[in-house]
């Protein structure tokens, strides 16, 4: 052995010694003393799972939002299925405002998740649903809301959330210019009135929306979404001022088109989701609107390729799956009726054995469903 | 040895490590090798170029680049928040801009990526250009955006207005200045193009475009010598730009200078060729303006 060189023995003794002495520095609440012991133990042992985690979250609370996050990937490279970890490097990139990167950490974490933690989970729900926001994803952060919602007591911190993904806001609750704070509160307290069931809060908040900001773009249609349950009828010109104030709002035009539909008007429901599709091609609803109306006008063929694309731009939306099913039967094509009712049966089974607590799925909901937002 | 899409690969590891002169240098050298490298590689080092190039005032640049994903890619977030730095002709990165300019940046953002599509979307872009103006009116940088817009879409008068309002809130504002010259060199409208020209290269004595246009305003009225000695300016500047060389050319004949003329010819016909093989983004740019119009 070369002189200077530890021997394996002293090494790792003088390795346990170290993370037993960050461990009481951390205890006794030495967060600095205890951050350099850790420190000290990686020098020695760069993979040392117990170093790289007690570090990355001191220096996490610290505030150390850079250095906790490159601390905190190297342990992920190592233990990939630890949960808590990617909620804390999501944690951190959100802070040092990575935000694409944040939330693909953070729903990692939700798949896998987070045990017990019960304030880690609620913040990590809450990041991701502001991230969710920020890319357009307005749906499913609003999905991420009402399971916060269904989890505990309403928080305050919710309400700025919820008014910026009804709006369709795309910005963080940080990023809300201080003129716009007023519209996104009263936007976010009516939203989650209706969902806590407060119905007559819920009402009067949004008429005080449509009545504060009657040519906001968001705001007619967050109004017309909220009246289509309750007054079907006076959700149509609700719909229909938002597309003079905002002319290329797809969703007005598919849930015209939905109402359309359901007053067997299938000619103008038919000419709206073509439009819708003109300006989102991608937009799967649109395409089961337009099959569904071209279907009901006779013109099958037209109409079984229409579902088809919805179903193959999203394939977790059992109405499209039940108006193929009917095609396909009314068609003859027994085979393919078929293997839509399995996918229905698997769809039904996902959504029954799914863990709200730890987010589940929410890419892939429809943006159509009834009672919804 | 192809060394390319290294080239790329270390652009993006120098970009994630804050090193961002060096990220450019790379991606400078990736472009002039070819932009090579897989589908996946050239669209995500094609995108972080962008943002590096509006960090380094190359706004156009990087909206041009950003622009060819756009057509391709569609509607996307990410994009869209770049595009909107640019377009706001904001040197920031997307993590690093104050948070109350999100709004702004946002709208702005969509505008351009809908005017980016293939066919442009111009109708959409000008929702979100409209509602840009109408909540921040006074901002700086916000008409400027609209009037290119308006350029775009070859509306002129409008655009021409656009301009105008930007100079109400930033009297100086070289870009604006360079563009209302333009309008009024291609009007014939010598003596205003000139006075604006003479303005932008003043509060911008770097801006290659006021000194190719000031050249151009000096050829008009026939002096030769003052012409020169401004279109060289803008050579220094901008010695990639085929317009400047070919007014070059055609002030030296005029001059007698005949072996310059020459020379400035062939390095004219040399640029468009290069840039018909591989395109400079700001005279692509040009190129698609001049299209629409």
């Amino acid at each position: 052995m070369l002189a200077g060189q530890e021997s394996p023995a002293a090494s790792r003794q003088s390795l346990d010694q170290l993370l037993q002495a960050a461990a009481t520095a951390r205890d006794e609440n030495h967060i600095d003393e205890a951050i350099r012991l850790f420190q000290r133990a990686l020098s020695k042992q760069p993979e040392s799972e117990q170093a790289l985690w007690y570090l990355g979250t001191l220096l996490y609370e610290k505030e150390q939002y850079a250095e906790a996050r490159d601390v905190l990937r190297q342990f992920v490279t190592i233990r990939s299925d630890a949960g808590p970890a990617w909620a804390l490097l999501g944690l951190g990139e959100f802070r040092l405002r990575e935000y694409p990167r944040a939330l693909d950490h953070l729903q990692r974490a939700m798949a896998l998740g987070m045990g017990d933690r019960k304030d880690l989970v609620q913040a990590v729900f809450y990041d991701v649903a502001a991230a969710l926001t920020r890319e357009e994803r307005f749906d499913d952060s609003m999905d991420m809301l009402l399971k916060m919602l269904a989890s505990g007591s309403p928080d305050p911190a919710l309400i700025e959330a919820a008014g910026l993904a009804g709006l369709r806001l795309p910005l963080l609750p940080t990023e809300v210019p201080p003129d716009r704070r007023e519209l996104v509160n009263l936007a976010g307290r009516a939203v989650l009135a209706l969902q806590t069931q407060h119905y007559e809060e819920a009402d009067s908040g949004f008429r005080r929306l449509v009545s504060a900001y009657p040519k906001e773009p968001g705001v007619h249609f967050l109004y017309g979404a909220y009246l289509t349950e309750l007054h079907p009828d006076d959700s149509v010109a609700e719909f229909e001022r938002e597309l003079e104030i905002s002319p290329s709002h797809v969703l007005a035009r598919i849930r015209l088109a939905e109402h359309l539909i359901a007053q067997r008007d299938f000619d103008r429901a038919l000419a709206l989701a073509r439009q819708a599709i003109k300006l989102e091609p991608k937009r799967a609803s649109a395409h089961m609107l337009a099959g569904e109306a071209l279907l009901a006008a006779g013109n099958a063929g037209d109409g079984l390729k229409e579902l088809e694309t919805a179903r193959e731009d999203d394939p977790s939306v059992s109405r499209t799956h039940w108006d193929l099913l009917r095609a396909y039967a009314a068609a003859g094509r027994q085979e393919d009726a078929e293997r839509e009712k399995l996918e229905i049966e698997k769809l039904h089974h996902a959504k029954s054995s799914s863990r709200p607590s730890e987010g589940g799925d929410t890419q892939h909901r429809p943006e159509t469903r009834p009672g919804k937002l | 040895m192809h060394h390319g899409p290294a080239r790329a690969f270390l652009g993006l590891c120098e970009y994630e490590t804050g090193k961002y002169d060096d990220a450019l240098a790379q991606f400078r050298a990736w472009a002039d090798a070819g932009w090579s490298g897989t589908p996946q590689l050239r669209d995500v080092s094609v995108f972080h170029f962008a943002l590096l190039l509006g960090q380094d005032g190359k706004f156009v640049e990087s909206l041009y680049l950003n622009a060819t994903l756009a057509s391709r890619l569609g509607d996307n977030p990410e994009l869209a928040e770049a595009m909107g730095l640019a377009s706001l002709r904001m040197r920031d990165l997307p993590g690093s801009y104050p948070p109350d300019r999100r709004e702004r940046i946002w709208l702005a953002g969509k505008a351009a990526l809908y005017a980016a599509q293939s066919p442009a979307d111009f109708e959409r872009a000008d929702e979100f250009a409209a509602r840009l103006e109408s909540r921040y009116p006074a901002q700086p940088e916000v008409h400027f955006f609209r009037a290119t817009l308006y350029g775009f879409e070859g509306k002129k008068v409008e655009a021409e207005r656009e301009y105008r309002e930007e100079l109400k809130i930033s009297p100086n504002h070289a870009p604006s200045l360079v563009a209302l010259a333009a309008l009024n060199l291609e009007r014939a409208e010598v003596a205003e193009a000139g006075s604006l020209a003479r303005q932008a290269a003043g509060a911008d004595p770097k801006n290659a475009e006021a000194h190719h246009l000031l050249g151009r305003v000096f050829l008009a009225n026939g002096d030769l010598r003052a012409s020169a000695s401004e279109l060289e300016t803008a050579k220094q500047l901008a010695p990639d730009s085929p317009g400047v060389r070919s007014h070059l050319a055609m002030v030296y004949t005029k001059l007698g200078r005949t072996q310059e003329a020459k020379a400035e010819s062939a390095a004219f016909l040399a640029l468009k060729n290069k840039e018909e093989v591989m395109a400079s983004p700001k005279e692509k740019l040009g190129e698609m303006r001049g299209k629409t119009h």
